[in-house]
């Protein structure tokens, strides 16, 4: 493109020349001498610059380099008013830096899909009381329980409860990361399966049974060097020695902090059923429509008692 | 030729792109010569300015109503010939017959009021 430019340019001054010229032999034919031929050629001719000038105007680049030469002025009175610029120059930064940073909170936690396959077919369920306009998603264990035999829209209901813990022990420095108490069927129900050796099985939660853990592919990383044998290696978890029997793959993870660590839950219709510490979600094998339409038999099907469900598809939490 | 200042009468953008088409139609002409022929022909009435001829030049090449191409003069210097194309030559009958409408009416409403 520069090229081109630049060869009308010179063809324009070659033309613009030849008018010159020729006006000149002209005058030189009429008798005038060649000093004087030249002269009146150049007065009559007019401005050259400015006749190049508009003459360039007509082939239509002459937005890009007004476009080029007004920045420049624009630069110019900046740098002139420093007081104004600097203002100014503040205000955009401020602005710029406070929806950016907006964006990617929005960005991480709603816009963002799960990284679960098949995220539509999860099912967050809340509990809301009717005389609060708050709802708490919270459930308690004999719910869980209940929820687990009455549910049948729902290939597999599951739970979480999220909390931090201290990792110590390999000789690494001791971590306070965020982790997860997950009943055995958490990971079917999720449907990730993990990259390394195994998931929770019934046994790892009976009474006796040797703490088991496992790991995200993130802590695997940064603690464990990313060792492929890390498959029964020990981690203490707050105190208690557990044998890590499974690495989950990269992105597993949610909000609100990234879980680095699962342990298995032992589940059992005995507790307080107002010790609401779990938060429940449905897998489902039907899609989200007909979910929809079996609201009212799932609702009468879950026996909440002072609470009423309201479905939130998966892919959204709230 | 010493000439004193003269009066430049202003040429509407379209009218010179009339009178440019026009003096082709005799054959291909550079610049200076277009210049040249239309202040002749208008009996030195009509004098272009360079500013409003290459422009006007330019802009009438771009529409394709007139090609150009460098040929010598008879200076034997290398000049930039401008010749009309066939829609050239349309667009000149188009603005011929658009003038004779226009001149005819300015002639009505100027001929009416003496008149009357």
């Amino acid at each position: 493109m520069k090229f081109w430019r630049q060869h009308k340019d010179e063809e324009l001054d070659a033309e613009i020349r030849s008018h010159l010229d020729e006006a000149m032999h002209d005058r030189i034919e009429r008798g005038k001498s060649p000093d004087e031929a030249r002269i009146n050629a150049l007065r009559e001719f007019g401005n050259v610059g400015l006749v190049k000038e508009v003459t360039r105007e007509m082939w239509g680049w002459a937005t890009l380099k007004q476009v080029a030469q007004d920045l420049r002025f624009g630069l110019r009175m900046l740098w002139k008013n420093p007081g104004f610029s600097l203002v100014a120059i503040l205000t955009l930064a401020l602005s710029i830096g406070t929806n950016t940073s907006i964006f990617s909170v929005v960005n991480g936690v709603l816009l963002r899909p799960l990284p679960f396959p098949d995220a539509e077919r999860l099912v967050y369920f809340e509990s809301i009381k009717p005389d609060r306009a708050i709802s708490d998603g919270h459930i308690s264990m004999p719910d869980f329980v209940d929820w687990q035999s009455q549910a049948d829209a729902f290939e597999s209901i599951t739970l979480i409860y999220a909390s931090r813990i201290i990792l110590t022990g390999d000789n690494a420095e001791p971590e306070f990361v965020p982790f997860s108490v997950v009943p055995v069927n958490f990971f079917q129900t999720m449907g990730v399966n993990p990259i390394m050796g195994r998931t929770f099985v019934k046994e790892d939660r009976a009474k006796g049974a040797p703490p088991v853990a496992i790991i995200s592919y993130g802590l695997w990383q940064r603690r464990f060097g990313a060792n492929p044998n890390v498959l029964g290696s020990p981690i203490t978890l707050g105190g208690t020695p557990c044998i890590i029997i499974g690495v989950m793959p990269a992105g597993f993870d949610y909000y609100p902090s990234k879980i680095q660590i699962w342990v298995p839950l032992y589940v059992s219709p005995s507790g307080r059923r107002d010790n609401r510490f779990y938060k429940a979600i449905g897998g489902s094998s039907r899609g989200l429509r007909s979910l929809e339409r079996s609201r009212s038999s799932i609702l009468s099907t879950l026996d909440c008692s002072s609470s009423m469900w309201r479905r939130t598809p998966g892919g959204r939490y709230g | 030729m010493k000439r004193g200042y003269q009066n430049r009468i202003e040429l509407l953008q379209g009218t010179l792109d009339l009178l440019i088409l026009q003096t082709l139609q005799w054959g291909p002409r550079h610049g200076y010569g277009i210049s040249q022929a239309i202040r002749t022909g208008s009996g030195e009435v009509l004098q272009v300015d360079t500013g409003s001829l290459y422009p006007a030049l330019h802009r009438l090449e771009r529409k394709k109503w007139i090609k150009a191409e460098w040929t010598v003069s008879e200076y034997n210097q290398q000049v930039k010939t401008y010749q009309l194309t066939a829609a050239g030559k349309k667009q000149l009958a188009a603005e011929r017959s658009n003038w004779k409408r226009l001149t005819a009416a300015m002639a009505g409403i100027l001929n009416a009021s003496e008149g009357a």
